[in-house]
């Protein structure tokens, strides 16, 4: 009786699987591969997907998502969707990803991966050591349960990413993590003295022997340069800004002999922090950084479709 | 004279550092932390078992065969006192390895097992204790790799020259390895013979 059970249950498995082969077409074949055989891991991303299962729409949209929830709450979480990750168990492949990517913040380690073998039906939510609090096993295992498999079981995958991430937010948004640094780069005010100060005692500098060449408006050349250099150098607007300003004014002072004139209105020249080139480093475009500090021991959980 | 002795030390101590002894040191703790987190996760999976235990003697007419054999697995395994030093007794980490081995194979069969009573496959209780050992197998998956790792990398350091004489020096000795050679009898999946039941 069992073993006619079972027999019917092979049948049914392999009529799953040959329809499962015959419905994406060519769809697998983006998969890059090792020479084990094993995945290889697909360049950092929010959102990957090679199946060409989400359409562009619905990616951005999970993209977006994912991006306000990193800016609101620090957290990183990326969602990676394959074909198979045959003959390795999905397990393994989440984490060989994780190992590369170490998403999570530098200093918390607050990452987390889904990872999608779309031909296996199987699913992996791999959470690292700082946020195996928030999402323990049997919390990621329950969005799996109650969020992920009902809608993929019915073709609905983006809207089971929704929802698992809606879930997984919430749960993150229970535990008391760090909320995230104002400035993402060097937000201390130590470390904004080491990547500022070269380029202010340099601007200082030139700012200063300008000035001397030509008056306030030679310091505000110099400081419009530190600002540009600063700001291209280190990717970011608002540092570029600062290091023009204080170089500015650095060079004002010490080039004060005559003191009186005043800096007053001329400071409305607000073009100094030159620093526009270097732009979007981190917020802008398509790029987006791992915080590196993601250490992913193996927690999570799993299930199938 | 101090300032001889100063210069020598100075000397000594720029030896040291050029000899890879700072080297030895860091290497040699990644070693215990790693070895740290096997040990907290067999614990894990050790704490863990009384629960699943219990949980499954609630199935009326369970295989007592499987259930005794993962009990006893646990209390062997157990039994071994998980100190840092093991690590430098290749002996008895090989027992230690054993033992768990034994405890990983005698738990996968329970599992296996498990999916002949319906009842018991379908009741949450079981079902939440059967994810946390599943993540904490994982986990363990996890830790032992690094640990392997970090070993490989202790023990290159001190067999390459001229790291060798310092740790020959300072008694640094390489590591005992997880060896690989049980391992596949220990992974190979248990077969079950679903015809015959009780």
């Amino acid at each position: 009786m069992t073993a006619l059970l079972a027999a019917g249950r092979h049948a049914a498995a392999a009529l799953l699987l040959a329809a499962a082969a015959l419905l994406p077409i060519a769809a697998a074949a983006a998969d890059a591969r090792l020479a084990d055989g094993t995945l290889a891991v697909p360049p950092l991303a929010r959102v990957t997907d090679t199946t060409g299962t989400l359409d562009a729409g619905q990616k951005q949209a999970l993209e977006a998502r994912l991006a306000a929830f990193e800016s609101a709450r620090g957290t990183q979480i990326a969602i990676v969707m394959v074909g198979s990750t045959q003959p390795e168990p999905i397990s393994d492949f989440a984490q060989r990803i994780g190992d590369a990517w170490k998403i999570g913040r530098t200093e918390v380690g607050d990452g987390l991966l889904i990872v999608v073998a779309k031909d296996d039906r199987r699913i992996w939510i791999a959470v690292a050591k700082a946020l195996e609090g928030a999402v323990p096993d049997l919390a990621a295992a329950r969005v799996i349960r109650d969020h992920i498999t009902p809608r993929f079981k019915q073709g609905d995958f983006a809207g089971g990413l929704g929802a698992a991430l809606e879930a997984i937010f919430r749960l993150i948004e229970g535990e008391g993590l760090p909320a995230p640094a104002a400035e993402p780069r060097g937000g201390g005010g130590e470390d904004l003295f080491v990547l500022l100060g070269p380029f202010v005692i340099m601007g200082v500098v030139v700012a200063a022997l300008l000035r001397k060449l030509f008056g306030v408006k030679g310091a505000l050349l110099g400081g419009a340069g530190t600002g540009t250099a600063a700001g291209w150098m280190l990717s970011s607007l608002k540092l570029g800004l600062i290091a023009g300003v204080a170089a500015f004014f650095f060079a004002l002072a010490a080039g004060g002999g005559r003191g009186g004139r005043v800096v007053g209105g001329r400071r409305g020249g607000v073009f100094v922090p030159g620093g526009w080139s270097g732009g979007g480093g981190r917020s802008g475009g398509g790029g987006w950084s791992s915080g590196g500090g993601g250490n992913f021991g193996g927690g999570g959980a799993g299930g199938s479709w | 004279m101090t300032l001889l002795r100063t210069l020598l030390l100075v000397l000594f101590a720029s030896v040291l550092a050029g000899c890879g002894y700072n080297e030895i040191q860091s290497k040699d703790e990644a070693v215990k932390g790693a070895w740290a987190e096997v040990i907290s996760q067999y614990q894990r999976r050790a704490d863990l078992i009384p629960n699943i235990v219990e949980t499954v003697k609630g199935e009326a007419n369970f295989e007592q065969e499987t259930l005794t054999r993962v009990i006893e697995a646990r209390a062997r395994a157990t039994s071994i006192q998980a100190t840092p030093e093991l690590v430098n007794d290749p002996a008895a980490l090989q027992r230690f390895q054993q033992a768990q081995g034994e405890l990983s194979s005698a738990l996968s069969r329970l599992m296996v097992v498990v999916e002949k009573y319906p009842d018991l496959k379908t009741n949450a209780g079981f079902q939440d204790l059967r994810t946390q050992l599943e993540g904490t197998e994982n986990r363990i998956t996890v830790a032992r790799n690094r640990f392997i790792k970090a070993t490989q990398d202790y023990n290159v350091l001190v067999r390459q020259f001229p790291v060798n004489l310092t740790a020959m020096v300072f008694g640094y000795k390489e590591k005992a390895q997880f060896t690989v050679e049980n391992e596949a009898a220990i992974q190979k999946a248990p077969t079950v013979d679903f015809g015959a039941k009780k």
